[in-house]
């Protein structure tokens, strides 16, 4: 394995990690070649930098659709206020 | 409806089909149908809004919806209701907010934000990642972002939108889209990493900056 001052220049698996880092968003949606998956998955199983960066990531995407995916209902007020709006556009 | 379709699927076709023919209803005049448009997209709308910023919400959201009142002939059918709502939200917030979302910025290299979000950080130093993370410590994670990255964010996380639709919505190609979510993904795991780190990272950067 390179010297780990090597940064994102480190080739694991005969990838680099810098390749890992611009893949990550394609190999989280899954929308990544099944030969380059592979090539990623061998990198991520030898790099344990690649391998804790790339779950911290997933993490805080998971975490942020299960904590802000439901909008929040409007205020009764806000909801009042937007309907009497519309009401004065849609009589003029 | 395709009868072929799972529960799922059909669920999703009826809502669509629903909201066309109420925005169809509503463009012939028919105010009560529109209000049903209101009431299931207002939350969304109102979180789109809010989370571009620098504007009065109350406003933009107004804008928005006596737009789509006014356009609802407009509206073809192709993608969903909720997909239209949003790029006229997003015109709206345009016309009120001094600052253009895609105004040319710093450009901050992916590998910055990488080392940023703890990328060389020592294994050896635990950070909390495996614990919950806090809504409000999410939502002001998401603030640091620049308006364009938060607003993919919003389109293909929460909202759940295809690479396509919120293409559609930001008028770029998918690929434009794509490059802009990895970017923003990035940039939000930085700003949680700071925001959640015990101590600060040093070099003084901020990924507010």
């Amino acid at each position: 394995m390179s010297a780990p001052d090597a940064g994102l220049n480190t080739v694991v698996a005969r990838v680099r990690c810098s390749e890992v880092l611009d893949e990550l968003s394609d190999l989280l949606d899954g929308t990544m070649r099944t030969e380059r998956r592979a090539m990623i998955a061998a990198h991520l199983a030898g790099c344990d930098r690649c391998a804790r960066f790339g779950g911290d990531v997933a993490r805080v995407i998971a975490q942020l659709r299960a904590a802000l995916g439901v909008p929040t209902p409007l205020a009764s007020d806000r909801a009042d206020q937007l309907r009497a709006s519309l009401r004065r556009a849609q009589a003029g | 409806m395709d009868q072929g379709s799972s529960g799922a699927e059909s669920h999703v076709k009826a809502d669509a089909e629903t909201d066309s023919a109420f925005l169809q209803r509503a463009a012939s005049g028919e105010s009560a149908a529109f209000d049903v448009i209101v009431a299931r997209h207002q939350a969304a709308v109102d979180r789109f809004i809010r989370t571009l910023g620098g504007v009065d919400a109350d406003d933009v959201l107004q804008e928005t919806f006596i737009a789509a009142w006014r356009g609802a002939g407009s509206f073809r059918g192709t993608g969903s209701a909720r997909s239209w709502l949003l790029s006229i939200a997003r015109n709206a917030h345009r016309h009120q907010h001094r600052r253009r979302v895609d105004e040319p910025r710093a450009f901050v290299p992916l590998e910055l934000l990488a080392q940023r979000a703890g990328w060389s950080a020592d294994p050896a130093e635990s950070r909390r990642t495996d614990a919950v993370l806090a809504a409000d410590l999410l939502t002001q994670a998401l603030a640091h972002l620049p308006p364009d990255e938060r607003e993919v964010l919003v389109l293909r996380e929460l909202e759940g939108f295809s690479g396509a639709e919120a293409a559609g919505v930001l008028q770029l190609t998918e690929t434009a889209m794509k490059s802009r979510l990895h970017r923003a993904r990035l940039h939000l795991a930085a700003a949680v990493y700071e925001l959640d780190s015990p101590l600060p990272p040093s070099g003084g950067q901020h990924v507010g900056t």
